[in-house]
């Protein structure tokens, strides 16, 4: 996944970030900056987004009622907002982690036949 | 929940805005401190993290978006940008707020009548079931249409499946003496069994009128109305039983009528199912029909002219041939229609008037924020935010105007209404209540929008490079090329229609008071006085005694008794037979009525108390013409009611119905008083005229009690006839005189936009040698030309709509040329006027000044 720019449908860009930032709440409260770290870990640094654009993405989520926050306090002792998912949006990350399988597998099928 | 949390947002702003800073800055900070751990230096650290987390100010920015209020907030932000406007531009927003306050006030205004005449249930249960209706005899000639009489309607009561109640009442209210000790006169409406029911009307007391009550020998009864029962006889809940005088005789209470029912009606009595009476058709009566649920209206309306046709056939008038039905009330709104479309079309004008002067201060408005505006599009807002914003602005000045407006309205109606030539049902006045007020903001809002939709679309096209380069699209192209003197165009051509209309009306009444009434109306005072007792020789005996009394009182020049008032509408026809020219109406007056109305005398003598009782007549003009052709009246014989009698005397015709009516051919004989119709006493005053109580002394102490009142001076008859003409043309020229105003307001703007729009082109011209007079011309004269535009298309549309007028014209011509003539002069004058006095400004500019600007 490019850097937003000129023709990248941002909708798709939107959707693939959320379900990321979803799987990785998935495991347990963390704060924004938790976060960017651990999609720059689990995609090998593959997907390179401005790291900014992760914060619009999660107030997006909470306005939509996947994530919930409140401020907490980090290992290091310094006050953090931590986000985690809600009820909605683990049925979100499920329902999505099912299409993203779907679509994954067509593809796939596509390109082998 | 989402809206919830964004209200809340409103009102927690920079609490948000500081979280959203501190999450970022959190990030940042664990990053570079990440940076520096791998040994890069604190400012490249910074330098590199920046760069990889991007625009920190806009990703801020769009986390305020998201989490901020959103669109309440954009929209805040603009109301706050409006306000901010207008208290930066006071004159703006006041012209603006007043002149759209009065086009609200006025559609507030209109639309409590349109709802008072149109759309306000009548009080009753479901209305729509109601029919009313007049029978139509067959006639040689021509139908006529009819009331039923007393025996119609009764026979109509039968039981019917379609037709679940019926009854009637009769037309006028009869005013009789109500004699609790101290007699009164109250208004009683007769009506027969089935009214009540027909309206869906129960009691709060006791039970309506049946039709036993209508037989001979019958215990006279009454129903009560619910304000005479609580203001006359205290809310007695024991009223039901007891007896009361009236109309000297005694009668007994048997309901109280609900509330809000007919309210100007104090008592109800039953109209007689015998004697002579009860048979006779035409006597006025409504019939009043509840059509049963379930059944259509129309195949009620069938079924009862199916059981009027079975009605006995009457000798005189030929067969029954039908009814004529019309929803109930029907002919009151209708007779209110006309009068609606003229005000609906004067008010519409005027509100036409005021949203074009508006649209002209938002354009002038508008181009003096091309610059703010390009440079608010260049930092980034949208179209759509831009055309917003402007929406916004009209929104807050509509709110403002309308609440402005609705507070005039409120406050004028009941002023406007007295002055409106209209006629409502009985049970509903005008009023400006939520749901009239809720349409005129709606109708404010609407007018202010469509008003400020096209500057708003035409400048958010703006954009600051073109603005710059000089290549401004402006809004001169096409429609928009010359706002300001379209606006001009179109309000003088308004105001000129409206100019028009008001002056014919003004002329129209002019003419109706300069028509000799062969009387003078101004100088008569009426009286009414009737003896209690209705015995015909109490009353033979007491009017000339009366007429003597009354001489007698001082400031009293002369009096007498007549069963005829000029003007009261009312008036005894003699009757016709086929074959013979039409006889003159008789009327009965005691020496001193001619005297006292100022009839001018052709020939003979007036009356005298030396002829009481002889068979003397005194003709006027057409008649004695009409008898006796060019030869001499006086001393010749005329049978009158197939009496002979001599002519004493010729008068001049007189117009007894006022400056409509046609010169009316009159014989004048001996007053015969009746007590079903009292005869009035007419009076003419000597100097400041008697005092009331002199009056009553004087009609006391004859010896029967008598009840005295309504002493009203003839002005007041006259005013009664020509009232409706008077309030047309006040509340025409009320409509005309405020759209002059509006032109002329909206002239002189756009002369003195024009001074500074074109300040540098002037400069140009003084620098050249133009001398401040012709500065001044040049300025005024292109105010002018599209004022003499709208002046004459306005002419024409006058004399092109003036024909709907003519109804209300009196010997006017729709396109009436002194009219005309004077409002084009006055136009001319006025917006000459308003287009030189800000254009005297020009004559002052500095040419060194305006072209270094």
């Amino acid at each position: 996944m490019a850097k937003r720019g000129a023709g990248t449908n941002s909708d798709q860009l939107h959707g693939t970030l959320d379900m990321l930032v979803l799987k990785t709440l998935h495991h347990g409260p963390m704060h924004g900056y938790a976060i960017a770290l651990r999609l720059e870990q689990l995609s090998n640094e593959v997907l390179q987004v401005e790291e900014g654009s992760l914060y619009p993405a999660l107030y997006r989520m909470e306005a939509r009622g996947a994530l919930s926050s409140e401020w907490g306090v980090t290992d290091t002792g310094r006050r953090a907002r931590f986000y985690k998912l809600t009820k909605a949006g683990k049925a979100q990350l499920a329902d999505e982690t099912q299409s993203w399988a779907r679509i994954t597998a067509a593809v796939q099928s596509v390109l082998e036949s | 929940m989402a809206l919830l949390r964004r209200i809340r947002a409103l009102f927690r702003r920079d609490a948000i805005a500081d979280e959203i800073r501190e999450e970022m800055a959190f990030h940042l900070e664990m990053r570079i401190e990440e940076w520096q751990r791998r040994g890069v230096g604190r400012s490249e650290a910074e330098r590199q993290v920046h760069r990889r987390f991007g625009n920190v100010a806009t990703l801020r920015d769009k986390g305020y978006d998201i989490r901020g209020a959103g669109l309440m907030e954009t929209i805040w932000q603009d109301v706050r940008h409006s306000a901010r406007l207008m208290r930066r531009k006071p004159a703006y927003a006041m012209a603006t707020i007043a002149t759209l306050s009065l086009g609200i006030g006025l559609i507030a205004t209109l639309t409590s009548i349109v709802d008072a005449a149109w759309f306000r249930p009548l009080p009753f249960v479901q209305p729509d079931r109601l029919v009313q209706m007049h029978v139509r005899f067959l006639q040689p000639e021509d139908d006529m249409v009819l009331s039923p009489s007393v025996l119609d309607v009764a026979a109509l009561q039968a039981p019917s499946s379609v037709v679940e109640a019926l009854g009637s009442y009769h037309a006028f209210e009869e005013r009789l003496i109500f004699d609790p000790g101290e007699p009164e006169r109250v208004a009683v409406l007769r009506a027969t069994a089935g009214y009540f029911e027909a309206h869906g009307a129960v009691p709060v007391l006791g039970r309506t009128l049946s039709a036993d009550d209508a037989r001979e020998g019958a215990e006279p009864v009454v129903v009560l109305g619910f304000g005479f029962w609580q203001q006359r006889l205290g809310a007695n809940p024991a009223v039901i039983g007891t007896r009361l005088r009236l109309d000297n005789s005694d009668v007994t209470v048997v309901g109280v009528a609900p509330r809000e029912f007919h309210r100007t009606t104090q008592v109800w009595r039953v109209m007689p199912a015998y004697g002579e009476s009860a048979g006779r058709r035409g006597g006025g009566a409504t019939v009043i029909a509840r059509i049963r649920r379930g059944v259509p209206v129309d195949a009620g309306v069938q079924a009862l002219e199916a059981a009027v046709r079975a009605l006995p056939v009457d000798d005189r008038l030929g067969p029954v041939t039908g009814i004529v039905a019309t929803p109930l009330y029907g002919d009151i709104v209708e007779s209110t229609t006309d009068a609606l479309m003229l005000v609906g079309a004067g008010i519409g004008l005027l509100v036409i008037l005021v949203g074009v002067n508006v649209s002209g201060l938002v354009f002038a408005e508008g181009a003096s924020r091309r610059q703010e505006l390009a440079v608010r599009a260049s930092l980034g807002a949208g179209r759509g935010r831009l055309v917003r914003q402007q929406l916004t602005d009209a929104t807050v000045l509509a709110v403002a105007a309308s609440v402005l407006g609705l507070v005039l309205a409120v406050l004028s109606l009941d002023a406007l209404l007295a002055i409106l030539p209209l006629e409502f049902p009985p049970h509903v006045a005008p009023a400006i209540d939520l749901r009239t007020g809720g349409l005129t903001l709606l109708c404010g809002i609407g007018v202010a929008w469509i008003v400020a939709a096209g500057p708003a679309w035409r400048l958010s096209g703006i954009n600051l490079r073109e603005w710059i380069d000089g290549r401004i699209p402006d809004l001169r192209r096409g429609w928009f090329r010359r706002p300001g003197q379209i606006v001009v165009f179109a309000q003088v051509a308004l105001a000129v229609v409206l100019l028009a209309g008001g002056g014919l009306l003004l002329r129209s009444l002019n003419q109706m008071l300069q028509v000799d009434l062969g009387f003078d109306p101004e100088a008569v005072q009426v009286l009414e006085v009737a003896p209690l007792d209705p015995a015909p020789e109490v009353w033979a005996a007491y009017y000339p005694a009366l007429v003597e009394r009354l001489q007698a009182v001082p400031g009293v020049h002369a009096v007498g008794a007549s069963d005829w008032v000029p003007m009261a509408a009312l008036k005894l026809f003699a009757a016709t037979m086929p074959g013979e020219p039409e006889p003159p109406t008789p009327i009965g007056v005691t020496p001193g009525v001619l005297e006292a109305v100022g009839a001018r005398i052709v020939d003979g003598r007036l009356l005298s108390w030396g002829d009481a009782r002889l068979p003397v007549a005194v003709l006027s003009a057409s008649a004695a013409r009409a008898f006796f052709g060019t030869a001499t009246a006086v001393g010749q014989t005329v049978n009158l009611s197939r009496v002979p009698h001599t002519v004493i005397g010729v008068v001049a015709d007189m117009r007894g119905d006022g400056p409509r009516s046609r010169p009316e051919a009159a014989a004048y004989t001996w007053l015969v008083p009746h007590s079903f119709m009292p005869p009035s006493i007419l009076l003419r005053p000597d100097g400041a005229g008697p005092s009331i109580a002199d009056l009553r002394a004087a009609a006391a102490s004859i010896g029967p009690r008598v009840i005295v009142e309504r002493l009203r001076p003839g002005t007041a008859l006259l005013d009664d006839n020509v009232r409706t003409p008077r309030q047309r043309t006040a509340l025409l020229s009320l409509l005309a005189a405020l759209g002059l105003g509006l032109a002329l307001v909206g002239v002189a703007g756009v002369s003195a936009q024009a001074v500074s729009r074109r300040s540098r082109e002037l400069a140009v011209r003084v620098a050249c040698g133009a001398t401040p007079g012709q500065v001044v011309r040049t300025v005024a004269v292109g105010t002018l030309t599209p004022a003499l535009l709208g002046l004459g298309a306005g002419l024409l549309a006058a004399a092109y709509a003036a024909p709907l007028l003519e109804r209300n014209l009196f010997q006017v011509t729709p396109t009436d040329p002194y009219t005309l003539i004077s409002v084009g002069a006055t136009v001319v004058v006025a917006a000459t006027v308003a287009a030189w006095l800000p254009a005297r400004r020009a004559a002052r500019i500095d040419p060194v000044a305006a072209l270094r600007e």
